[in-house]
């Protein structure tokens, strides 16, 4: 099933944006060059969420998300495999290493990771369309596979899902992660 | 010197601002949401409120609305991650004195030259 060209062209812009702030307020927390790839717009259901190519490694991923509504209603994700959220954190507490005794400093650190870059992703995208995001709750962190947990939490198999992505990465610091907007229902 | 109550319930959050505003020479007392913040700002009058946007319990925006209908003059900075221009627009029209967007550069003055002005007045 295919998007409309004309819907498919607005959200890529729209995911560009988004992404461009998102990747942009990186580089300031990392003082290191970010490379944005081209999003990509998908119109699936959720048993083809499988063909999604997101790149996740071998472990469970660090994931952040935020939910969102308002015209555009939906679920934004920061997904960093673990290697890069590993590697973001230790970056950001000064470069010492985290051990496992100190989770907590891993969730709050990567949490609030993803709440900036989202927060940015979307801010950027309801200024550019003139509306007003709502945020559903606060940030929420888990270590899941990305496929996993859309899985879980879509509840109708049937129901057809927008899902948008962009891919980061800063290739002097071996960090990269993936922005994902799911979109339950369009409105332009 | 001077007395921050700072807001938000992101710990490492609160952890990066309390290093800049304590190396600058403020005295920092903290509180993890709204509710908890009203009450500490009632409490202890501060001299200037840092408050984040997105919070559980109590959001930033309505515990800037509660501060200014308590008659709590103290300048209030918006710290947060929201870009919205219609979010920055309520907390100014709320009594906000400016609103900064994270992430703060901790080598930069921006907040240092924010909590300033806005002791100024």
């Amino acid at each position: 099933m295919q998007l409309p060209a004309k819907d498919r062209e607005k959200l890529q812009k729209m995911l560009r944006i988004g992404a461009e702030q998102a990747a942009s307020t990186l580089n300031a927390m990392l003082r290191s060059p970010v490379e944005l790839s081209m999003p990509e717009i998908s119109l699936l259901r959720r048993h083809e969420l499988t063909k999604l190519d997101i790149e996740e490694g071998e472990q469970t991923s660090s994931i952040v998300s935020l939910g969102f509504k308002s015209n555009l209603s939906g679920t934004a994700l920061l997904v960093l495999p673990q290697e890069s959220a590993t590697r973001l954190v230790e970056i950001l507490v000064g470069g010492r290493s985290i051990n496992t005794a100190e989770k907590v400093i891993h969730i709050a650190a990567i949490t609030e990771v993803g709440n900036i870059l989202l927060s940015g992703l979307l801010g950027a995208v309801a200024n550019e369309l003139h509306r007003n995001l709502v945020y559903t709750s606060t940030p929420t962190y888990v270590e899941d596979r990305l496929l996993h947990l859309l899985q879980r939490d879509l509840a109708d198999p049937e129901a057809l899902l927008v899902l948008a992505h962009a891919q980061m990465q800063t290739p002097g610091l071996q960090i990269q992660g993936t922005a994902v907007l799911l979109f339950h229902e369009v409105l332009f | 010197m001077s007395n921050i109550l700072v807001i938000d319930d992101s710990w490492f959050q609160r952890a990066n601002l309390r290093a800049i505003l304590e190396e600058a020479g403020h005295q920092i007392i903290e509180a993890e949401n709204g509710r908890i913040g009203l009450l500490m700002a009632v409490k202890h009058e501060p001299d200037c409120v840092l408050l984040d946007v997105l919070m559980p319990e109590m959001d930033g925006i309505t515990t800037l609305r509660k501060i200014r209908e308590q008659k709590l003059a103290m300048p209030v900075i918006m710290v947060t991650a929201d870009i919205q221009k219609s979010t920055e627009q309520e907390c100014l029209t709320l009594g906000a004195q400016m609103v900064l967007h994270k992430p703060i550069d901790p080598d930069s003055d921006t907040l240092q030259k924010a909590i300033g002005l806005a002791l100024e007045g």
